[in-house]
């Protein structure tokens, strides 16, 4: 998974500024971070990764980052 | 100066289903209050009409088919490019249609579903994108129907499309109030335009002459209709959104 592709997927589904959004990044400290944001990111990973993942999964990831390696993982896990 | 709260001098307005009717009329009164207006319809003859009906300068055109549901996310970017990025959007482009339950088709309900919602959809879709309506935000107007409302025999597929714009007013309103755009609909009535006259072709005119007394400040005028979305898209309205407002002469009153 390209990290670059995956940050342009977070900043497109919370219309952020492009090359805002770090892997270091707390989704609470995000703009536009709320229960509609996370519903878009969840969207996103499903549209763009064919991974399906629940709020709880999701709210489970504090960093940017840390989403990144839920998703490889479950990648992994399908491949 | 006159003070006038409607006033969209600078503002870049989005009209689609601009080559007749409602939105060449909703076309024309938002120049009047100063806004540069995007006109978007299928037909360039007649969008070149509308386009030389404007007042001031700096409109711009496209002929384009919101048919081409999937497309819109691209054309919307191309427009905020090369045009301006938007501070309204009035999306006027619609199908009617009068067939009883008997006679309808899927196909029917699914045509009129996809330039009267789903279209309208992928325009809203675009204010959630960045860089498409502008910093400050912006006002988007869906066009419904009184038959958003109340339903008169035969309208089922229109009635049932324009009753689903309404859930999506509302609900885009919800969603699209953290980026500052405001979402509303006009339900209007019986308008003359050529649209609504083909679509009442079956009528006779003693129906016609019935049909109007429905209404009773009788039948309404584009600029009627217009002048209610202009007011939606002006900054008179910023503490409104998810609302819908009847532009009917008083059909739903009764």
């Amino acid at each position: 998974m390209d990290q670059a592709t995956f940050l342009g997927h977070m900043e497109e589904s919370l219309r952020a500024k492009p090359g805002s959004i770090q892997m270091a990044h707390r989704f609470h400290d995000l703009d536009g971070w709320d229960s509609i944001g996370a519903l878009s990111v969840i969207a996103v990973i499903d549209e763009r990764y064919g991974v399906t993942m629940d709020a709880g999964e999701l709210l489970s990831c504090r960093t940017v980052g840390e989403l990144a390696g839920l998703v490889e993982r479950n990648l992994r896990k399908a491949a | 100066m006159t003070f006038n709260p409607m006033d969209m001098t600078g503002r870049a307005v989005l009209v689609t289903g601009a080559s007749s009717g409602l939105g060449r009329a909703a076309a024309i009164a938002l120049s009047r209050l100063g806004a540069r207006v995007f006109l978007l319809a299928r037909d360039e003859v007649r969008l070149c009409e509308t386009l030389a009906a404007l007042e001031g300068d700096g409109h711009g055109h496209l002929s384009f088919d919101l048919n081409s549901v999937d497309d819109i996310p691209k054309v919307m970017a191309d427009i905020a490019g090369r045009f301006s990025p938007l501070s309204g959007i009035a999306h006027f482009a619609g199908l009617m249609q009068t067939k009883p339950l008997q006679a309808s088709k899927p196909a029917d309900y699914e045509s009129l579903y996809r330039v009267n919602v789903i279209a309208g959809m992928q325009l809203l879709r675009s204010c959630a994108a960045r860089g498409i309506v502008t910093d400050a935000g912006a006002a988007v107007v869906l066009v419904g129907s009184v038959m958003s409302l109340v339903a008169s025999p035969g309208q089922g597929a229109y009635a049932a499309s324009k009753a689903a714009v309404l859930g999506l007013v509302r609900t885009s309103a919800l969603e699209l109030a953290r980026f500052r755009v405001r979402v509303n609909a006009v339900l209007p009535a019986h308008v003359s335009t050529q649209g609504a006259d083909t679509s009442n072709h079956h009528l006779t005119p003693e129906q016609m002459e019935q049909f109007e007394r429905k209404h009773p400040l009788g039948f309404g005028r584009p600029e009627d209709v217009a002048n209610a979305a202009a007011f939606l898209l002006s900054d008179a309205s910023r503490w409104i959104t998810g609302s819908a407002l009847t532009v009917d002469g008083g059909y739903t009153a009764q």
